[in-house]
């Protein structure tokens, strides 16, 4: 099982890294960016502890050392193991791997390239990699 | 060993701040290593500057966690003097024992240069010497020295004097809220601030305006001694 943890500026602190990245955005020419905020993002892996137990150990960790909870908030999801890992929570894997919708843009854009769906799909993957 | 300056792996200060307290000021000074337990006979606890943890996670956020700092606060309850410069100033205040947090410059570039001080608090040990309104002129240099609180501590702070020192006007090099550039616990006995005193504590390096706060704290602990002894 992994613990997946998403630390994240408040919205009611200053987030430079965030404006010059969007400042940057914006000089790729996509203005559609009104906002960015940068934060980090923390995998654990865990052995030996149920979902609940970790997460209560966690949660304080989060609170005590991974997080400021002066100046961020943070998200704390689950992943399970490889034999379960169709029942990974959605957002968890969206912030591990890019969102969904990048995925399935870069799938159409391989497929576009290709009159082999399959092999076009696995290409896609690799290209991001 | 009556002044104690930490160690924490990536501490660079230290050094600059033991040759003040020896060769400057005369005083028994040593180094603690971060693993130690205990503070001994220290009467004065120094948290240098420095990348402490290579600034991992957050600046201090993980020397906070270091085995002398438990024994640090413990200290600082019992109304032990504790002073913080740069990255010991984050590591207080990550530990819980400042108020507030310090971010991101807001320019986003590492802050190297001479500012100017104004006194805000003349009346704590470590400001005996000086009067409110004085200019002391000092070092900065820090990538992270914007210091941050809630509206609701900031005010707090404010009311109940703990903002020591403040960057004087057109000095303010990172986007500190308010110009803070030093605050103090709500005892007074612990401080925490970005410019580095021990780096303008002889004429020959451009101030020596640094020293004023190395001698508040002498004086404090001096009164400190003659109390406990006439309360014996």
């Amino acid at each position: 099982m992994k613990a997946l943890i998403a630390v994240m500026p408040k919205r009611t602190v200053l987030d430079p890294q965030g404006e010059a990245v969007k400042e940057a955005i914006h000089h790729l020419g996509f203005e559609a960016v009104v906002d960015a905020r940068v934060g980090k993002f923390i995998e654990l892996k865990l052995d030996g502890i149920g979902e609940a137990e970790a997460r209560r150990r966690l949660e304080v960790i989060c609170h005590e050392l991974l997080s400021n909870p002066v100046i961020e908030e943070y998200s704390l999801l689950f992943e399970r193991g490889a034999e379960a890992k169709g029942a990974a929570p959605k957002a968890a894997r969206g912030a591990r791997r890019g969102s969904k919708g990048v995925k399935a843009r870069a799938a159409a854009k391989a497929a576009r390239k290709s009159a082999k769906p399959g092999k076009a799909m696995a290409k896609g993957r690799r290209a991001r990699r | 060993m009556k002044w104690a300056v930490l160690q924490f792996p990536g501490s660079n200060c230290d050094q600059d701040l033991i040759h003040v307290l020896r060769s400057v000021m005369g005083k028994d000074a040593a180094y603690l290593w971060h693993k130690e337990r205990s503070l001994g006979d220290a009467e004065v606890v120094l948290v240098p500057g420095g990348f402490s943890y290579g600034d991992y996670l957050r600046c201090g956020a993980i020397a906070r966690f270091s085995p002398v700092m438990r024994a640090v606060g413990e200290f600082a309850s019992r109304g032990g003097f504790v002073l913080g410069i740069c990255n010991g100033f984050q590591i207080l205040c990550e530990a819980g024992l400042l108020p507030g947090c310090l971010i991101r410059n807001r320019e986003l570039r590492f802050a190297c240069r001479e500012v100017v001080l104004r006194v805000e608090n003349a009346g704590l040990p470590f400001t005996g010497r000086m009067r409110a309104g004085q200019v002391l002129r000092m070092p900065v240099a820090h990538g992270e020295g914007n210091y941050f609180a809630d509206a609701e501590t900031l005010a707090r702070i404010e009311r109940g004097g703990q903002v020591v020192f403040r960057y004087s006007e057109g000095s303010n090099p990172n986007g500190s809220l308010g110009d803070i550039a030093g605050v103090c616990n709500g005892r007074g006995n612990v401080l925490g601030l970005m410019p580095h005193p021990e780096r303008a504590a002889e004429a020959i390096l451009g101030s020596a305006d640094g020293r004023l706060i190395f001698e508040s704290l002498s004086d404090a602990v001096r009164a400190c001694r003659a109390a406990r002894l006439s309360g014996d």
